[in-house]
């Protein structure tokens, strides 16, 4: 399974991952259109954070064993056929036990209050919209050789 | 072409007379010595021959009798080089290690660039010694002159020391013009006498505190052991030490 | 007592920050990308806002915004027109007026001054001397840099002549010296690694091998220069070459200055320096004081590495700068490097470098004629930079005579570098010419090696194309070909001195 490598090395602290995730999760993917200020926007499904002058781009890491998947009170939290986490949004109840239990700080409260919100890997596209929007690599696709 | 010079190696030690080679046999010589095992070498009949002992390194004694040529032990690495009369210019430019000593007088540009180790001049020096010598993390460079040292004394010097300890100087001043120009780091210390108009307006000067005298013991001791010389005439004295003003001594120049 | 504040500035900004409101996100992508303090976010008013008065005009604002909201341009509020007196004289006078201090520049001589490459035309073949197709037909870029004998001498066909070490370079060019400390060490991996794997050199510049580079040292040629920073013999030991450096096209005659902020923990453990103070290299060369001398220095270094590599010894394009180089070819130097009046720099005094040294194309030519004349061209290779901006300007260079060229300011221009000339702020905002942690982080050494080695493919591929389009396939042939070029629009004079002719004759 591919997986989306955080290089904190080379990471800019641009943002520009986080400004392509919510563009590819906006419904009209526009860019200026999707995020014009004052608009509902989705929150990114990946999240630079900052120590000192260093920063990094952490987004869900779909891990085999996730802990979140385990914590799930409703079951809401699965594995996809393709190996991704996913939330089912119906199932979902907002009692944060996967935020408490990811050990990337990955998920999040979402916005309406509701539903869990997290990186989805973009399903659909050849690569991750963080990936392909990352000016330095500091984000770059793992495939298996 | 004359035939190539052979010598023996006798438990490490050789004898090679220099025997009015050019420099590049005679220092091919050292090399292949050094190369198969040589740790005592006595360089005779030594006249002029440049480049001896450049980039030598590790556990290595020379003795050369007779003048060097230009350019003795530079970019030298450790061993140690002992000339037994005068010496020439250049010597110990850019050493990393190792120690030289002269017998004598040496000429001009004496430890361009050394980074380390220690070279010590029994009589006097010429201009621009010890100029851009620097230190680092334990490495310091030393340079002892016993008497008089010509002008730009320590120019542009980011580190290291120099004494000057003016033995049989009689009375001509001891360092010459614009001793320290550009100097932003290491020490200069002038035994007995100094004439401050000699001193760049970059450097400042003071009388050798105990400190500073505890930094000098070494180099004065060795100077006395090395060219047998009273260490107490050395020491009965006071010492200048002349150390720079600022680390950036150019830092208000620019329009920035 | 009276206090005075400090001097106000009667200047106007140099670029206006223009945004596009209705394309701007506030993703404030320009806010952390800015070094220089012009953008800011105002979280109450939900807006990005400017402040010209710092922006100096890198563009990395405006590459890095997601919308292409942003405009960077040059302040339009301009002086009432003056031939004599431009807005570039008024402001310098103002910060001088201001400071008291030298003008202080990056980067390379920007001043209107004719370009000789420009005048210069390349031949092509047509019915009498068919050109070659390069995609069809082996090409012969490959250059040796170094001495060449006098004759060869050959004993039952092999070549009895012990020949003088060599640089195999697999195209005739090489990344001229940048150090260490003036850029950082992202920067110079990147170097490294597309030098390496384009079978050419880079040059360490004056500020000493890191010691993550040494594994680079094998197509590296190391610099000793009048400070002497880094130099040991392990230094001299892993490079290919080591070049004393007498000096630079951008500052002819002046030593150099990296200021104390630019020296952190491992500039200073690489330069032997104390952290934050002054690395100043002096001019002179302290020990070279004669043409004497220098040979010291050449055959010392020899001695030091047993005569294993060749020393190169680089000089800035002066007025006589072919007396020089004779004599430099005299004293044992296996490689001359001639650096023209455009040669980069990390910083020089605005008046040295654009008032300082003599293009390139003229060094070039007077130097060539001059060893030619002299019976000794070949005991040297010539290698020329300052300026060199495209593969055409190599072709014409080696037309001239040289055997290979030095880039800098085209390498780093190919990784990011605007030309803001900042350089001696050490706030570079696209990470090159900066030891700030924050900001070096933005060169990835992957991302520009590959952006090199791109640079220097698309140009091996052109100079294959002109060459074949000469007729010609191998570049030994081109060189020092001066009848493959022709000039236009330059004085007898200099068509003389350049040794070309005419275009139509």
């Amino acid at each position: 399974m591919a997986a989306i490598r955080a290089n904190e090395e080379f990471c800019i602290g641009c943002r520009l991952c986080e400004v392509a995730c919510m563009a590819q999760h906006s419904a009209c993917k526009d860019l200026v259109k999707a995020l014009r200020p004052g608009r509902p926007r989705p929150l990114p499904g990946t999240v630079v954070e900052w120590e000192g002058h260093r920063s990094v781009s952490i987004s869900c890491r779909h891990c085999e064993d996730a802990p979140c998947v385990t914590a799930c009170l409703t079951g809401a939290m699965h594995h996809r056929e393709d190996g991704r986490v996913e939330v089912d949004r119906e199932q979902c109840v907002g009692c944060w036990t996967c935020v408490l239990v990811c050990p990337y700080g990955a998920i999040r409260r979402g916005e309406d209050g509701h539903v869990a919100s997290k990186c989805d890997f973009c399903p659909g596209r050849e690569r991750p919209a963080c990936v392909e929007a990352c000016p330095n690599r500091a984000l770059t696709l793992e495939v298996e050789a | 072409m004359r035939e190539r010079q052979t010598f023996t190696l006798r438990e490490g030690r050789a004898h090679l007379p220099a025997d009015n080679m050019h420099y590049r046999p005679l220092n091919e010589l050292v090399h292949a010595a050094v190369a198969r095992g040589a740790t005592h070498l006595r360089v005779s009949g030594v006249n002029g021959q440049r480049y001896l002992a450049d980039g030598l390194r590790g556990d290595l004694a020379l003795e050369i009798e007779g003048v060097p040529g230009n350019d003795l032990a530079a970019f030298m690495d450790g061993p140690s080089v002992e000339v037994f009369g005068n010496a020439q210019d250049g010597i110990g430019n850019t050493m990393n290690s190792g120690l030289v000593v002269v017998h004598g007088s040496a000429g001009d540009v004496i430890g361009y660039g050394m980074r380390g180790g220690t070279i010590l001049i029994r009589d006097h020096a010429g201009y621009r010694v010890g100029i851009h010598m620097k230190e680092y993390a334990g490495s310091r460079p030393t340079i002892v002159v016993g008497g008089r040292a010509g002008a730009f004394l320590g120019e542009y010097m980011a580190g290291g020391l120099i004494v000057v300890l003016g033995l049989g100087a009689g009375d001509r001043p001891l360092v010459g013009d614009f001793c320290g120009t550009g100097m932003h780091g290491g020490t200069i210390a002038v035994r007995g006498r100094l004439e401050e108009a000699h001193v760049s307006p970059h450097v400042r000067v003071s009388e050798a505190t105990d400190e500073d005298r505890a930094l000098l013991a070494p180099q004065l001791e060795a100077y006395a052991e090395r060219f047998e010389v009273p260490l107490a005439l050395l020491e009965d004295e006071r010492y200048w030490m002349l150390r720079p003003a600022s680390n950036r001594p150019y830092g208000n120049k620019y329009a920035i | 007592m009276t206090t005075y504040t400090p001097l106000r500035s009667y200047l106007p900004p140099r670029f206006r920050v223009y945004r596009d409101d209705a394309r701007c996100i506030r993703c404030r992508a320009c806010e952390t990308q800015c070094s220089f303090g012009a953008q800011r976010y105002d979280e109450e008013d939900d807006l990005l806002l400017a402040d010209d008065g710092q922006c100096v005009g890198c563009h990395r604002c405006e590459a890095l915004c997601p919308t292409r909201a942003l405009r960077i341009e040059p302040n339009p509020s301009a002086y009432r027109e003056n031939a004599n007196w431009t807005s570039r004289d008024i402001r310098n006078l103002n910060r001088q007026a201001e400071t008291g201090g030298v003008l202080l520049s990056g980067m390379g001589n920007d001043r209107p001054y004719p370009i000789y490459w420009d005048h210069l035309l390349l031949d092509a073949s047509q019915v009498t001397n068919p050109s070659i197709d390069p995609l069809r037909e082996p090409m012969e870029l490959r250059t040796y840099l170094g001495s060449k004998p006098d004759r060869l001498e050959f004993a039952d066909g092999r070549l009895a002549t012990a020949l003088e070490p060599q640089l195999m370079l697999e195209m005739p060019v090489m990344f001229s010296a940048i150090s260490y400390g003036a850029i950082n060490l992202n920067v110079c991996k990147a170097l490294a690694m597309a030098a390496s794997q384009m079978g050419i050199r880079w040059n360490t510049g004056e500020g000493g091998l890191h010691e993550d580079l040494y594994r680079y040292g094998q197509s590296a040629i190391v610099q000793v220069a009048s400070g002497r920073f880094g130099v040991h013999l392990d230094y001299l030991e892993t490079a290919s070459a080591i070049e004393i450096k007498i000096g630079q096209g951008a500052k002819p005659g002046i030593g150099g200055h990296l200021p104390g902020e630019k020296v952190n923990e491992a500039v200073s453990a690489t330069r032997m320096i104390p952290v934050g103070s002054d690395a100043l290299s002096p001019a002179p060369q302290h020990d070279i004081y004669s043409i004497e001398d220098l040979r010291l220095l050449i055959f010392a270094l020899k001695e030091a590495t047993r005569y294993t590599k060749p020393v190169s010894v680089k000089i800035a394009a002066v007025h006589n700068c072919a007396a020089i180089a004779s004599g430099i070819a005299r004293a044992g130097a296996d490689i001359i490097a001639i650096d023209g009046f455009r040669g980069g720099t990390g910083a020089a005094p605005t008046m040295i470098r654009d008032n300082v040294g003599i293009p390139i194309e003229f060094a070039l030519a007077a130097v060539d004629s001059r060893l030619r004349e002299e019976g000794i061209r070949n005991r040297v290779s010539l290698v020329v930079g300052g300026g060199i901006r495209c593969s055409a300007d190599v072709v014409k260079a080696i037309a001239l005579g040289a055997d290979a060229c030095y880039l800098a300011t085209a390498a780093l221009i190919a990784i990011g570098c605007t030309l803001c000339q900042q350089c001696p702020t050490g706030k570079c905002a696209w990470g090159i010419a900066t030891n700030d942690p924050l900001l070096a982080r933005r060169i990835n050494p992957e991302v520009a090696a590959e952006r090199l080695v791109n640079l220097l493919t698309g140009w091996e591929m052109e100079i294959k194309e002109m060459l074949g389009g000469m007729g010609i396939n191998a570049i030994e042939s081109l060189r020092g070909n001066r009848l493959r070029l022709r000039a236009i629009g330059l004085t007898d004079r200099e068509l003389d001195i350049l040794g070309v002719l005419p275009a139509g004759q």
